[in-house]
């Protein structure tokens, strides 16, 4: 018995100091950050709300971004803490009632926030567009795509067909309810098959021709449209895409009140992944933050280490973020009916 | 090709690619050991710290992190029935009953030495038949999948000895759970009472956790003694009895092995199905299937091999199509990009020493986890001969802790509490554990590709599909194939005693 | 309490838990219940079935439908051996002994957090079930808390919970 447990402590013993040893590594890297701080001002504690999972595109984001906001923003320490749940309810909604004090403030993807009010998710206590918005961090075009020997080539054939569109969808996120607005827009039938499994059984039902086409941020389906395995047939993005010349984007072709519908959505995708706090923060509190999230953002060592990591910055100061926020609240309405019956089809 | 194939290995042989990729195989065993965290964890951590390092030497990283994973999960759930990931539940099935009879080290010999075979032909085999697993893929669609979670359903009845009804039983349990929370087919919350934390849903790892690992704490406390309840000889020699196992059941290792790549190459069927589908093929196909469930060898020969080769399925759409075949592939395909390279067409095309060096960095990393993984089983068996006074005050936290990490949600830690305790009385009262888990992997997944099919192709789609009705009729008939064998061997005994 | 009770006791447990979520289904949309409902009720009926067999017929008779039997011929049923042979009541007390130490250190976890409640288990489990010595119990306290300290938080940048006095305060 004694020997035994003896054994057990040497084992715990041998544990710890590998262990020891393996963190000594891994943490040399992130040490130098502590370094360019600068004196402290008022030091402060500030938690960073990121209402996704840990390792995934957002949460990536986020802690690259946080220490420049740390270095830009006198005497402020963030800590990130990642609040899962509901599709990113939970953590919005703390976010929510937290107090305005400029001490906490959240990251995440604006249109999932958006819809995630507007279509009255499970559980939502918020109100999207009345946070205080601070900054974008980037934004990419999406993309509406069919498979590479479909029928469609162009977004008018759609409404040509005589049959419903089948998009394949993953279940109730910002492209589900973005290809029910579009085919409410541009008048086509839809038949939305929800229960894919993720992006990747998505783009694969369209490259197989099991359904028509799906909307998907761009770099996702790069790869495939180079290779000839998709088509692009419509951007969400305020002006063409570079690349894509002969792609027209949602605004072009709609107009009136399914241009206002298109406007939304492409606002929305406008704000994307971005930085807010809660509502009714103090003015000069967030002046003051907004700055610093601004210099953060063209922080040319952040700009290097984002190059690297294939997560581009694509930066919008707080001011102009939260008038492209003010102009979806004002016509945000609109969507509802769309998006209530979409809901109600798969019911 | 050859030279191809040549120039892949040959750039992986740089020092720094060969270290750099030790260093992600040592962090992927702690990681795959620790209870819930698996290869995406692995790869999601180790990310940020390898680009800044050469190409190569940054996917032998990724990749060793990820490919140790496994093994390491497996380790675990040998010794105390603790599933490190969920995609190495059914290591649990017969490598615990192993680990009780004193034969840990055997079944992590065996394991270790399955995840390298079979981790060489899934890779082996991916590059040979890459065009035909593309044309698989594409053939292949939601009407497919739907008969292959009914088929793993199939393999409840190797687990319900006590009795059938009560296996069903567990199965539906299982199933039942699964349907709790956001309904991906409908947006219908299910079974939620109005609360968040079950909109998510059950965790599957927490769940596990619960049902096999915490349960076995509450049995040894009151049991007393030790995981090991009956001491064979020489511990030392028994982990090279293991690895003879897999040289004796090679068969079944090449089985195993092109089971997982097939399953590897379907997104949306993803991992987790196929540990418990080489497990009811091995299973059926063996010739000692009545000690499946109580320590047989194959049954963990079975699921590692194919969890193992399942990695270089997993990149058949990835290299295909630049679609990632799972999260840890999404992982690497953001990599892939980083370092300029277009995952899909372009990449078959033009960077073909680029595929042979992934091919091989996930042969190296296979050999090393498996040196590695022999030598240390003997110092780890020693683990589970330690009294249950020390084992439950130093693995209840461990397990707990483990549960709490998975998500960062406190609620969990009650989740895998109360499965400890459910997992505790099905035990006891013979209601299949490995039924109810079978039943939580499958029923999701049953019910969005039974939705999906009908919405495509009407309510018969596996009638008026050629490829499905094929395949219903192949898996009807797996599952009937023991009696009809049990009926011709009875009546060809009959035959032969009414000639006499 | 006999065997067969606790066994009846079990099944109907079962029961209830069916029969409650099928009832629950039919509050979904078609959609949504088409799974659920008939898996409830086919179970429902099974576990039915099962506690007419264990009830009317010898204990024997219920392993009679034996799967393995079916597909496999016979199979020997897993056995708990090892076990010693206590009496009933006593394995009874050690089960709510086992489970209540169990829950009362996930009750710990949950008022004072994660990691002092791993300090206050341990040591205690070492002191006063095993009755080890206060240093050596607090040499195994601290060293697995050590341990998951630096693997968990250090290693993978886990933000453990802090218990209900954070929230309190």
């Amino acid at each position: 018995m004694l020997k035994r447990k003896s054994l057990v402590l040497i084992l715990v013993v041998l544990l710890t100091i590998s262990l020891i040893t393996a963190c000594g590594q891994k943490t040399e890297a992130p040490a130098p950050k502590e370094e360019v701080k600068s004196e402290p001002v008022k030091a402060k504690d500030i938690t960073l709300i990121v209402p996704n999972s840990p390792g995934k595109g957002m949460d990536t984001y986020a802690r690259m971004i946080a220490p420049y906001i740390e270095k830009h923003y006198p005497g402020a320490k963030i800590i990130v803490k990642n609040i899962v749940g509901a599709g990113g309810v939970v953590g919005t909604n703390q976010l929510w009632h937290s107090k305005p004090d400029g001490l906490t403030f959240a990251f995440t993807s604006f249109p999932s926030v958006l819809l995630a009010d507007l279509s009255e998710a499970e559980g939502v206590q918020f109100k999207a567009t009345e946070f205080t918005y601070l900054g974008r961090a980037a934004t990419e075009p999406r993309v509406f795509a069919v498979g590479g020997k479909s029928e469609f080539n162009t977004i008018e054939d759609l409404a040509k067909a005589g049959r419903p569109i089948k998009f394949p969808s993953q279940g109730m996120d910002e492209d589900f309810f973005a290809a029910a607005v579009m085919a409410k827009a541009l008048g086509f039938q839809l038949n939305q098959i929800t229960g894919y499994e993720g992006n990747a059984d998505t783009a694969l039902a369209v490259i197989k021709g099991e359904g028509d086409g799906h909307i998907t941020a761009l770099s996702d389906a790069l790869p495939m449209i180079k290779a000839g395995d998709k088509k692009p047939i419509l951007m969400f993005s305020p002006e063409r895409v570079k690349d894509f010349p002969d792609v027209p984007t949602a605004l072009e072709i709609t107009s009136g009140e399914a241009q206002d519908f298109m406007k939304v959505l492409t606002n929305m995708i406008v704000a994307h992944r971005c930085f807010f706090g809660p509502p009714g923060m103090d003015p000069e509190v967030t002046t003051e933050f907004r700055a610093a999230i601004t210099k953060a953002l063209a922080d040319p060592e952040l700009l290097e280490k984002a190059a690297k990591a294939n997560s581009e910055i694509v930066p919008m100061d707080g001011d102009k973020l939260q008038a492209t926020v003010d102009e979806i609240a004002a016509s945000a309405q609109k969507i509802i009916g769309p998006m209530k019956q979409a809901l109600a089809d798969i019911k | 090709m050859l030279t191809a194939s040549w120039h892949g290995l040959l750039a992986l042989f740089d020092p720094t690619s060969i270290l750099f990729m030790s260093i992600g195989v040592l962090f992927g065993v702690v990681i795959g050991i620790l209870p819930g965290l698996g290869g995406i964890a692995a790869m999601a951590l180790i990310l940020p710290f390898s680009l800044s390092l050469e190409p190569v030497a940054a996917l032998a990283m990724l990749l060793g992190a990820h490919v140790a994973t496994i093994f390491g999960s497996s380790i675990t759930s040998i010794l105390f029935n603790i599933p490190g990931a969920s995609k190495s539940i059914a290591l649990c099935f017969d490598g615990y009953p192993m680990t009780q009879r004193g034969e840990g080290a055997r079944a992590l010999g065996a394991a270790a030495m399955a995840s390298l075979i079979g981790g060489l032909i899934g890779a082996i085999f991916l590059t040979l038949t890459l065009p035909i697993m593309k044309a698989i893929m594409m053939a292949l669609g939601p009407p497919e999948y739907f008969i292959m979670a009914l088929w793993g359903l199939s393999v409840i009845a190797i687990f319900s000895s006590g009795s059938l009804l009560k296996g069903l039983t567990a199965a539906g349990f299982g199933l039942l759970l699964s349907f709790v929370g956001m309904d991906p087919v409908s947006g219908t919350a299910r079974f939620t009472f109005g609360s968040l934390f079950l909109l998510d849903g059950f965790d599957f790892a927490v769940v596990v956790i619960g049902l096999f690992a915490v349960s076995e704490m509450i049995k040894l406390y009151i049991t007393g003694g030790s995981i090991v309840k009956a001491q064979t000889t020489s511990e030392m020699g028994s982990v090279w009895i293991g690895v003879r196992d897999v040289f004796i059941h090679w068969k079944l290792v090449v089985r195993s092995s092109l089971l997982g790549l097939f399953i590897g190459a379907l997104p949306g069927v993803g991992a987790s199905i196929g540990g418990i589908a080489a497990y009811g093929m091995a299973a059926q196909t063996s010739k000692n299937k009545e000690t499946f469930g109580t320590g047989n060898v194959e049954g963990v020969i079975a699921p590692e091999a194919t969890n193992a080769a399942n990695e270089g399925g997993g990149l058949v759409p990835t290299l295909g199509f630049g679609i990632p075949g799972g999260e840890s592939m999404a992982i690497l395909l953001s990599a892939f990009i980083v370092m300029g390279i277009t995952p899909g067409r372009d990449m078959l095309e033009n960077h073909m020493d680029i595929v042979f060096s992934i091919v091989w960095i996930i042969v190296v990393a296979n050999v090393i986890t498996t040196i590695g993984g022999l030598l240390l089983a003997k110092h780890l068996v020693k683990v589970t001969t330690l009294p249950s006074s020390v084992l439950i005050p130093v693995l209840l936290p461990i397990c707990l802790v483990g549960a709490y990490a998975i998500k960062g949600r406190i609620k969990d830690v009650i989740v895998v509490v109360v499965f400890g305790i459910i997992g505790y009385i099905m035990d006891k009262y013979k209601y299949s554990r490995a039924d109810m888990a079978i039943g939580m992997v499958l029923g999701l997944m049953l019910e969005r590709y039974m939705h999906i099919s009908i919405k495509l192709y009407g309510n018969l789609f596996f009638l008026t599909r050629p490829v499905t009705l094929i395949l219903f009729l192949v898996v009807l008939g797996t599952i009937f194939y023991p009696f009809i064998r049990g009926y011709i061997a009875n009546k060809r005994n009959a035959d032969e005693s009414g000639v006499q | 309490m006999t065997k067969k009770t606790a066994n009846n006791i079990v099944a109907v447990a079962f029961l209830l838990f069916f029969i409650a979520v099928a009832i629950l289904s039919t509050g979904f949309g078609p959609r949504a219940r088409l799974v659920p409902l008939p898996v409830a009720i086919g179970s429902a009926v099974l576990i039915s079935f099962q506690l007419y067999l264990q009830n009317t017929k010898n204990t024997k008779i219920n392993l009679a439908i034996d799967a393995g039997e079916l597909l496999f011929g016979a199979k020997e049923s897993k056995d708990s051996s090892g076990k010693k042979k206590e009496k009933k009541e006593n394995l009874l007390k050690k089960e709510l002994v086992s489970i209540g130490i169990v829950v009362s250190f996930l009750a710990l976890i949950l008022v004072i957090g994660i990691e002092p409640a791993i300090l206050v288990f341990v040591v205690g489990y070492f002191r006063f079930i095993n009755k080890a010595k206060w240093w050596k119990s607090f040499v195994f306290g601290i060293g697995t808390l050590l341990f998951i300290h630096l693997l968990f938080v250090q290693f993978l940048n886990v933000h453990f919970y802090k218990g209900i006095l954070e929230y309190i305060l």
